[in-house]
């Protein structure tokens, strides 16, 4: 893993190759064997307890460091200069369709 | 560039399975240089961009002014959102844009990247039959 990488809190992998070629046997297409994967972000941290409110974790997601009911309101509790920043989503399935 | 999908935590499909989404990180800067990471979901079922009206705020967009439109999808009703842009980055792929937006003012609504400007820009594939969703830019 790049430094610059770690730094962002992305892990990056590199796919089996020959798993890639399998993969993508099926419709036509061989995968670069150089080619590198950034893995999914680790929301684990984000517990249901925070749906509906405002969330700021660590740069590398693992620990909340303020919740609030607005954004304003945590960004007044937590400044770092590296922060990941959300709304909380209750946990339900989604099936968006925006037709204005 | 390739992206893992990201486990929603807690949320299981019909299966049983752990529900996974496109989601890819951006960087929102504010006018005094204050920088939020935040995550986003590559939304293909949204027309334009939607985002939390609290990152108004945050960015300095002016909503107060801005145009107003009704759009279903993310409640039970109708729901009014305030036109506005959107400028962001993604450091993954270093490239910084800005995008027609929608801003919402719902607890339902994070940031969505839908199809207007955003899936013009990029070539967007989902892969999810190996877990992996891939974004280029665009050849024009």
């Amino acid at each position: 893993m790049s430094e610059s990488a770690r730094s962002v809190g992305y892990e990056l992998s590199v796919p089996d190759p020959r798993q890639e070629f399998l993969e993508g046997a099926s419709y036509g297409i061989v995968a670069s064997m150089e080619e590198k994967v950034v893995e999914g972000l680790n929301l684990s941290a984000v517990k249901e307890e925070y749906a509906g409110k405002w969330v700021a974790l660590s740069r590398d997601y693992r620990t909340v460091i303020a919740h609030a009911d607005s954004l304003q309101t945590l960004l007044k509790r937590s400044d770092a200069p590296e922060q990941v920043v959300m709304q909380v989503l209750p946990r339900l399935g989604y099936a968006p369709s925006t037709r204005g | 560039m390739k992206f893992k999908y990201t486990v929603a935590a807690g949320l299981t499909d019909t299966r049983g399975k752990m529900v996974k989404r496109p989601i890819l990180e951006l960087e929102i800067v504010n006018a005094a240089g204050q920088k939020l990471i935040v995550p986003a979901v590559i939304d293909s079922g949204a027309d334009t961009t939607t985002l939390n009206a609290q990152y108004a705020a945050f960015l300095g967009v002016d909503l107060s002014r801005a145009k107003e439109r009704e759009i279903i999808g993310i409640g039970q009703n109708r729901v009014a959102t305030r036109i506005a842009t959107f400028a962001f980055r993604i450091p993954a792929i270093d490239i910084d844009m800005e995008v027609p937006a929608w801003y919402v003012d719902t607890k339902h609504v994070n940031i969505l990247l839908g199809q207007e400007v955003f899936f013009d820009s990029f070539k967007i594939k989902f892969e999810k039959d190996h877990d992996v969703f891939e974004i280029v830019k665009a050849k024009k």
